[in-house]
């Protein structure tokens, strides 16, 4: 997982579910089945398996091919096994095998060939979305985020379908673990592509609401709730502003007192005014004394208009309830420089970095506090790492913006 | 706060103790400024709610010349009073046409008025405040009941005429109330109030414009001078009780100070998505070049003195650029240390940092990205 957005230290060690309890998703799946059918039967693809001068390995490919042609699955799956028994580093096998199982839902088959073939290609971006997607249904969750988020550095090549399928799946892991600023700016990408589905304003729900659940595990009461708070979410990051307030006001005026109702409505209100913010972060706070990230976002805010005072107390006690959170570093160590502390300041926003090395704000407020310490040497380097992460984040996002391919919707 | 007094008697007996510690302090400002106290600090966008300003004619009594010659800088002029507007009173009536729409601005006396119809309705609305010096353009801003709206159109200089205002929608508008403008929202309110004028904004977001000064004044920048006045009267040290910018660090002043209403290179992600516009961010820009640091020698003061209008003059901008770089011909007593540049001595600006267009701003300005730039490079957002 990464490190550069807030988490939760208390956050539950990963349960093991059943894949047969998750039938939520499998609808979800059903559109990347027919993909990997589709695979499966393209002559294409066979003609990519290597030549090889064994025969009985040959034997073996040809015999495997026309099975799985012929869409003898079983036949196809048992052929394959005694080719890779001749050549164990033949990586399409691995692939045939992994798609074959993952189409016909037996995931633990599925994910033990892709992890066969991650070993033998560790560069090959859709074997590591169908990894992580395997390993999903299989339960084992912090695996999936990993080699989802691999995947998707990789790339997962030209099918927009699978990129949307491991997008989705990755925002729900981000929910399920409480990373829901980096819940948010991976729907944000369906936000981008027009991707306005269900199961898209369901996923935005969850991260609105900070429900660390996934889409099967929503009892039924909160479905409502969480609908209306995906259509806020998705139509704030849409800036389709006006709608968003419509459903804010419905959600605020159904769940008053709910917790992260208020929260929700004062993070859309920041931009625009950031006294109605303040005053639903503190009504926030009232409904659940310990939430930190409205602390925090109180906290900048302090900072932001030089009520360093104010700012101080809320920072400590996020960094308190929520040591993992950068955020809460950020602004701890940002207020501590304002008012004089500078080591201290340092200290904060040290830890900072190190959370979250890949965050362009904590270098520059590292940077400003070596600046203020008159350690000249720390502090270019800060902003030289500064730099750096943003142009890095430009490139990415002009990418995202132009490179994409167009996508079917999840 | 007992930690805070403790660390600064640990200060004091330090002074006490070493006197090579007071001489690095002395010498380096930014020590001086690592010193100061959250009450000494001072941001003109974080004007304090108990904050009473003396005024500027108060601080002109003693410093005489920065007072006359501030009064014709950019800063002072980034609000016109309407009543003495030159922009207005110099272009008595502006009008412009899209698709069913015609704008006119009108003078009327010491009034303006900023109407739009569409040939079967009118709305006429007072100019309430005329944000800009009209060097490259001005803005008006217009009250509706109790809300304020960004005038759709703008007046430019090069053309003289009114165009839209950046970043303004350039479509047909779909009604005539969105014809007249943008509806701010209170942050943007407080935000443009609290950079073209002097004691608008409290608290942040708070507006008193009633107390408003047009213009970024003298306590805008260097806070409330009431403290500093009577100081000098009881023959205390004056500097103890003003703020003064200027003993910043480079970096602080910079991308902190300034960049709180000229945008800092922390706003990045904002500012890069404004592609070409985002080279009116002086520093966000200067942050890009290679020779950016803390040193105050590439801090805004070195080139600008904001008491004073803007210079044009490049000659003016290659003595700053000698301060560090050396001329070609190495016999020469002037110059600095660094590298010199295989073409000229002089110009700098011209080709380091070049003039970019905006074309929706009618207007080219200096990008502060210090930098070779080749012929037909792409802008570097």
């Amino acid at each position: 997982m990464p490190s550069n957005r807030p988490n939760n230290p208390a956050r539950s060690k990963v349960t093991r579910m059943n894949a047969d309890q998750n039938p939520d998703l499998n609808p979800r799946l059903s559109a990347l089945a027919s993909l990997i059918v589709l695979l499966l039967i393209c002559p294409t693809i066979s003609a990519q398996s290597p030549r090889n001068t064994e025969a009985e390995f040959d034997r073996f490919v040809k015999l495997a091919d026309e099975a799985r042609l012929a869409e003898r699955f079983d036949d196809a799956i048992s052929l394959y096994g005694q080719a890779l028994k001749v050549k164990p580093k033949w990586a399409e096998g691995w692939w045939y095998i992994g798609a074959i199982f993952y189409q016909r839902d037996i995931y633990p088959q599925a994910r033990d060939a892709f992890q066969n073939l991650v070993a033998l290609e560790p560069e090959r971006g859709p074997a590591w979305a169908m990894l992580g997607l395997c390993q999903f249904q299989t339960a084992e969750y912090e695996q999936s985020a990993i080699a989802l988020q691999r995947a998707r550095t990789l790339g997962v090549g030209d099918s927009s379908e699978l990129a949307g399928v491991v997008r989705y799946h990755i925002a729900l892991l981000y929910v399920r673990f409480e990373y829901f600023e980096s819940a948010y700016d991976v729907l944000m990408e369906f936000v981008r592509l027009g991707h306005e589905t269900p199961k898209v304003i369901e996923a935005f729900g969850l991260t609105m609401l900070r429900m660390p659940l996934l889409p099967k595990d929503i009892p039924s009461d909160q479905k409502e709730k969480i609908l209306l708070a995906g259509r806020a979410g998705y139509n704030m990051a849409a800036r389709h502003l006006d709608q968003a307030r419509t459903a804010f006001d419905t959600l605020l005026s159904q769940y008053p007192n709910d917790a992260n109702v208020h929260y929700a409505f004062g993070v859309y209100m920041l931009p625009q005014d950031a006294d109605v913010a303040m005053k639903e972060f503190k009504r926030e706070l009232e409904i659940s004394p310990n939430h930190f990230p409205a602390m925090t976002q109180m906290a900048f805010e302090y900072l932001k208009r030089d009520q360093f005072n104010d700012a101080l107390p809320l920072a400590e006690k996020a960094v308190q309830l929520a040591p993992k959170l950068y955020a809460a570093r950020n602004v701890l160590g940002r207020v501590l420089l304002e008012l004089g502390q500078v080591d201290r300041s340092i200290k904060e926003l040290e830890e900072g970095v190190k959370l979250a090395p890949s965050s362009p704000e904590m270098h520059f407020a590292l940077a400003r506090a070596y600046t203020r310490a008159g350690r000249k040497e720390e502090a270019a380097r800060e902003r030289e790492t500064f730099k750096k992460l943003q142009d890095e984040y430009n490139q990415k996002r002009q990418l995202d913006k132009s490179g994409s391919p167009p996508e079917q919707k999840p | 706060m007992k930690k805070l007094v403790k660390q600064y008697s640990l200060v004091a007996v330090a002074s006490v103790l070493g006197l090579a510690a007071i001489a690095v302090v002395i010498c380096d400002p930014s020590k001086v400024n690592g010193q100061m106290t959250a009450v000494q600090r001072w941001n003109p966008r974080r004007v304090p709610a108990d904050t009473v300003f003396v005024g500027d004619q108060a601080c002109g009594e003693c410093h005489k010349k920065q007072f006359a010659s501030h009064e014709q800088s950019g800063m002072t002029m980034a609000m016109e009073p309407i009543a003495g507007s030159v922009v207005l009173n110099d272009n008595p009536k502006l009008s412009m046409r899209v698709g069913p729409y015609t704008y006119e601005i009108k003078r009327n006396g010491k009034h303006s008025s900023y109407s739009v119809t569409d040939g079967k309705d009118t709305v006429s609305y007072p100019i309430v405040y005329a944000f800009g010096q009209g060097k490259m353009g001005q803005t008006y801003v217009l009250e509706r009941d109790g809300k304020f709206y960004e005038s759709l159109v703008s007046f430019y200089r090069e053309s003289k005429s009114l165009d839209f205002t950046i970043g303004a929608p350039r479509g047909v508008p779909a009604s005539l109330t969105d014809a007249v403008g943008r509806l701010l929202t209170a942050n943007e309110v407080a935000s443009c109030f609290s950079c073209h004028a002097t004691g608008a904004v409290v608290s942040g977001t708070q507006l008193r414009l009633d107390k408003l000064t047009h213009g970024v004044r003298c306590e805008a920048c260097h806070g409330p001078g009431g403290k500093h006045i009577t100081a000098v009267k009881e023959g205390e040290s004056p500097a103890k009780s003003i703020y003064n910018p200027g003993l910043l660090g480079g970096d602080e002043l910079t991308q902190q100070f300034c960049a709180s209403c000229h945008r800092s290179a922390e706003e990045s992600r904002t500012l890069q998505d404004l592609h070409i516009n985002n080279v009116r961010f002086q520093p966000y820009r200067i942050f890009q070049s290679k020779c950016y640091s803390d040193d105050r020698n590439i801090s805004c003061i070195a080139c600008h003195n904001p008491h004073e209008p803007l210079r044009e003059d490049p000659a003016y901008y290659d003595k700053r650029c000698l301060e560090c770089h050396s001329l070609r011909d190495k016999t020469a007593k002037v110059g600095g240390d660094g590298k010199s540049c295989p073409v000229a001595d002089k110009n700098c600006t011209s080709c380091h940092m070049p003039k970019v267009e905006i074309p929706s701003a009618h207007f080219k300005f200096t990008d502060h990205y210090i930098r070779v730039v080749r012929p037909g490079e792409k802008y570097p957002s």
